[in-house]
């Protein structure tokens, strides 16, 4: 099938699927409602005004005499109903736009501990391929910009942009810490979403435009299992209470790569069990095709559900489940990806209890939908290798337990543990694990919170593979046989909206087992700090740091790396 | 001034019938508050014993206070019982004076009603019409917005103690038995006459109805009259919230939780808007669309969705903001009525919106300078799906298609210096290379 083919024929589907999904909710009778609350305020395109002594003094006027009411109409104040396109009061922008931007000034430094790395060469005796000597500091100007808007211009026109953006501004990019923006197709600015809405066409008259929204640009789609696709394009969705019926089409945002991204489109429909039957249940199905650039790339469909019921006063139920084809045209490429569920057990206010489970097929993606197969990696930069081998079959399995011990202090506890019948077969990315951990928070007066966690995990490794000496060729695992992690974290709050300050620390121990050496209690560590106060409300300057000592066996070339940040956020 | 005249005025001011004599009243009128005012003018002058009032609200606080026009009327003093008659409290009716010809204001006020209609009236009057019947208005009393100046020290604490009650007078109360209800199911403030019920039999030993001052002895306090707990523009109406949505009988007590408490008016259980959660997040209790994050439904002036920057917690977290929540969050994010925006900034206020506003400027805590240089790899082995919550799959090859570190410099990386990091940990290397296209074909047949 050709790529306007495949393109076609998820747009047919997605529309076939939208316009099925929709008759259906619509054709639902209207559940036997209930409403106790009879009458609904009239929507008002507003800012959030109380109510103002001369509207009321004409309301009770209209009341007690219609005719004076009539009269007095005209001269009463109508300003709070009229709905004004530019908002021209403080207040009424306030409400109508959101505005945030964080400007600062970012610092990180690593020297060199003099000894030489792994590879058996001293950084600071070389030369990096562009002929650039390490450097052990680095500066650059970060930050981001968000602007939301609703009801500018039109009442039912909603807009949103985030754009984040970093720029160096001294050192070099020979350091010990990359970043994703020196990619060399990357961009300094990276405009995350920018999209303008229309919703609520019909004025809220009850009619069917009332419900339909209309989403176009860069924005971003969450399927019901954790699909999450950012691109250009067009959404396009009708939003009942008791169903949302929707379907995309767009390019797919390659934020990294100036390569042909793809194309891909897709529906879904929520339908929300309590305003149908009245019953605490919810289900979503998503459906998306993604057309990988290039004709030989592989064209992925993806169908997720998920369901939610409360099916008891303090017991919730979910489950989750992916259909795929991951397009690869194997007889085993389309089936089940990965099932789970979850249980939510609320013993009174102070205890929750929750089990997972989820099974992972060996057709299940490798990273997400870009990367849904195992590539054999030609062009480092153009394709996704990231040591994925293919997918093996696996159950996840954990619990955890939220309990609040008194008001000021609760527990919390978790296990998982990675179960996987041919281990033998099984890679980096699907070795069976046991993790267990528990954490504890405390607040401490009104002003200071304290939280803290340990946490460790046990690898399942390969003990032949893994071993020192052993071949060469086998990497069942990432090497890390154990891990100890102990984090903690204090915050003052000076006040509402006046300071805070936040210091913490974390110690990571390793035992690595590895064909050429085995490290027992390889540790890791850091501290941080963030420290922020409001001149204004509407300003917070803002410092973070942080020193982190790396493992000595593993980054023995150097030493402690230190990064702050200066910062100035203003938000409205 | 004849008494027929001044009942003539008075039947106009009260928008009596006046019929045919209309035009001889008006002339009648007209000539004698022309006189009247003359010989007010000019009394005035000569006697300070008339008092003039110009106010909208009737001045409680000048009939009660220490004025020696007050202690000195009639030689004894103005007691409650001159302008509110006992026979009429007893009686459990509205004890407005003035009804009778003005009676008894006129003994002190006479002046004022000789003039014609003005500000003196509003005292009492919304408007004052000699000619239009019907359009004579009484004030409402009491105002809404006004303070109160002789406020009740009714105490609901011994109202409600069941044990106390029956030990003092042999039978106890309910909410209901003073606070009727209207033609909406709206409760009302209790009047006299649901006083009168028991202070006029088995509770008048304790407190007897013709002894005003036990119970209005407060006098210029600052208690906000009519709308106290529903204010400005919130929208509640106390009929609507009889039963839950389940059936259920919603008591007084639901919401007024310290009403049992209270002593006195001032600290009257006012239920804040934690009270209202309880039931309005309550699938089982309430419909999703009288939900608590449905601002509009209690809000007037709200846009849908447009949740005020103002509705800021400060360093106060969310009762369900506990560990388990901070790292297991999606769901609740994704709910239809996930309120995150009520406090977190940067979101649209768009539920559709969930997970990228928040996530694409705050970076999990885990995820510090170590975690990009060493422990990164190591966890995605574990958590990949955790990975791709906000990462796609160019990012992670954006990063690594720059040769680390450790690669450097390349040619001596290439021939021979990654030997011993590839033994090291051979996934390492994998993360960008495969064996097939990058090991093998230097190293063809040879381990």
């Amino acid at each position: 099938m050709s790529r306007l083919g495949k393109i076609r024929s998820a747009l047919a589907g997605a529309i076939a699927g939208a316009v099925v999904l929709g008759g259906a909710s619509a054709a639902l009778a209207e559940s036997p409602m209930d409403l106790r609350v009879k009458t609904l305020p009239q929507r008002e395109l507003s800012t959030l005004n109380m109510r103002s002594a001369a509207a009321e003094e004409a309301s009770v006027a209209k009341k007690e005499a219609p005719a004076q009411a009539a009269a007095s109409k005209s001269n009463a104040p109508t300003s709070r109903l009229e709905y004004k396109a530019i908002p021209t009061e403080y207040r009424d922008i306030k409400e109508r736009v959101v505005f945030r931007t964080n400007v600062g000034y970012g610092l990180d430094v690593s020297q060199l501990s003099g000894n030489v790395a792994q590879t058996g060469v001293a950084p600071g005796d070389v030369r990096d391929a562009q002929g650039n000597a390490y450097a052990d500091s680095r500066t650059y100007v970060l930050g981001d910009a968000i602007v939301g808007t609703r009801g500018i211009l039109m009442p039912s026109l909603n807009s949103y942009f985030l754009a984040r953006f970093q720029l160096d501004s001294g050192g070099g990019q020979f350091t010990a810490m990359n970043y994703v923006y020196d990619s060399d197709e990357s961009q300094p600015i990276l405009v995350r979403a920018g999209y303008a809405e229309l919703e609520g066409l019909g004025g809220d008259k009850g009619g069917v435009l009332d419900s339909i929204y209309l989403r176009a640009g860069r924005q971003y789609r969450y399927g019901a299992n954790r699909f999450v696709a950012n691109f250009d394009g067009i959404t396009a969705a009708y939003d009942h209470r008791m169903a949302e019926v929707s379907a995309f089409f767009g390019q797919r945002v390659s934020l990294f790569f100036n390569d042909d991204p793809g194309l891909l489109a897709g529906a879904g429909v929520k339908l929300r069990g309590e305003e149908i039957f009245g019953y605490p249940a919810d289900l979503n199905v998503d459906f998306m095709r993604y057309d990988g650039g290039g004709d030989d790339a592989a064209a992925p469909l993806f169908i997720e559900a998920n369901s939610r019921a409360r099916v008891a006063e303090n017991t919730r139920l979910y489950f989750r489940g992916r259909f795929i084809d991951n397009g690869s045209g194997a007889d085993n490429a389309s089936g089940l990806g990965r099932l789970g569920g979850q249980v939510r057990q609320s013993f009174g206010d102070d205890l929750i209890v929750i089990a997972d489970v989820q099974k992972n097929f060996a057709r299940e993606l490798a990273f997400d939908y870009v990367g849904s197969s195992p590539i054999d990696v030609v062009n480092v930069g153009e394709q996704l290798g990231l040591a994925i081998g293919t997918p093996q079959n696996s159950t996840l399995v954990g619990a955890r337990a939220n309990y609040q011990l008194t008001r000021n202090f609760e527990g919390y506890a978790f296990y998982r543990n990675r179960l996987v019948k041919n281990a033998e077969e099984s890679d980096a990315f699907s070795r069976p694990f046991q993790e267990f951990g528990l954490a504890g928070s405390a607040l401490i007066g009104s002003r200071l919170t304290t939280t803290g966690q340990y946490k460790f995990r046990v690898h399942d490794l390969d003990a032949a593979g893994n071993a020192e000496g052993s071949a060469f060729d086998d990497t069942t695992g990432t090497g890390t046989k154990q891990l100890h992690e102990l984090s903690g974290e204090a915050r003052y709050n000076f006040g509402k909206k006046k300071a805070s300050a936040a210091f913490g620390g974390y110690v990571r121990v390793l035992d690595i087992e590895s064909p050429y050496a085995v490290l027992d209690n390889d540790g890791r560590g850091g501290v941080r700090f963030d420290v922020g106060y409001w001149p204004t409300s509407l300003i917070r300057l803002r410092t973070t740091g942080e020193v982190a000592q790396p493992s000595q066996s593993i980054s023995a070339d150097i030493d402690a790396m230190v990064s702050l940040r200066v910062l100035m956020e203003a938000s409205f | 001034m004849s008494t027929k005249s001044r009942r003539v005025l008075s039947d106009g001011l009260r928008g009596g019938r006046v019929g045919l004599g209309l035009p001889i009243v008006f002339v009648l009128a007209f000539v004698l508050t022309a006189a009247c005012s003359g010989r007010s003018r000019s009394s005035t002058k000569a006697s300070a014993e008339a008092v003039a009032a110009d106010s909208n609200r009737f001045p409680h606080e000048l009939h009660t206070g220490d004025d020696k026009r007050i202690t000195g009327y009639k030689g004894r003093g103005l007691e409650c019982k001159d302008c509110h008659p006992q026979e009429d409290v007893r009686k459990g009716l509205a004890p407005f004076p003035g009804g009778n010809d003005h009676a008894p204001c006129d003994d002190c006020h006479k002046a004022e009603f000789y003039k014609p209609p003005g500000a003196f009236c509003k005292n009492c009057h919304v408007s004052v019409s000699l000619t239009v019947e019907g359009e004579t208005k009484m004030q409402a009393f009491p105002s809404r917005g006004s303070k109160k100046v002789l406020a009740s020290n009714f105490s609901h604490r011994a109202h409600l103690d069941k044990d106390g009650m029956e030990a003092a007078v042999g039978f106890h109360i309910g909410c209901d038995d003073c606070h009727s209800r209207d033609a909406k199911g709206d409760p009302v403030l209790p009047r006299h006459d649901a006083c009168v019920r028991c202070h006029e039999g088995k509770a008048k030993k304790i407190m007897s109805m013709s002894d005003c001052a036990s119970c209005h002895a407060q006098t210029n306090v600052d208690i906000a009259q009519g709308r106290i707990m529903i204010t400005e523009g919130l929208i509640f109406s106390h009929g609507d919230h009889v039963q839950d949505r389940a059936g259920a009988s919603i008591g007084c007590d639901s919401c007024h939780e310290d009403v049992a408490n209270s002593s006195e008016i001032k600290d009257v259980s006012i239920p804040q808007m934690q009270e209202c959660a309880k039931c309005h997040q309550d699938p089982k209790r309430t419909p999703e669309r009288v939900r608590i994050a449905q601002c509009k439904v209690c809000h007037e002036g709200m846009v849908d969705g447009n949740t005020p920057r103002t509705h800021l917690t400060g360093s106060t977290l969310p009762e369900n903001h506990n560990l388990e929540f901070r790292g297991n969050h999606a769901e609740q994010a994704a709910d239809k009525n996930a309120n995150c925006k009520y406090c977190h900034e940067n979101l649209s206020g768009n539920s559709r919106d969930s997970c990228f506003q928040c996530h694409e400027v705050m970076r999990p805590k885990d995820h510090m300078l170590g975690w990009r240089n060493e422990n990164h790899g190591r966890e995605a082995s574990v958590d990949r799906d955790r990975c791709a919550t906000c990462h796609q799959a160019d990012y992670c090859t954006a990063c690594h298609s720059i040769p680390p570190r450790s690669h450097q410099p390349l040619g001596e990386f290439r021939l021979g210096g990654h030997a011993e990091p590839a033994r090291f940990g051979l996934s390492s290397c994998l993360a960008c290379h495969t064996y097939e296209d990058t090991c093998s074909r230097c190293h063809r047949g040879v381990r």
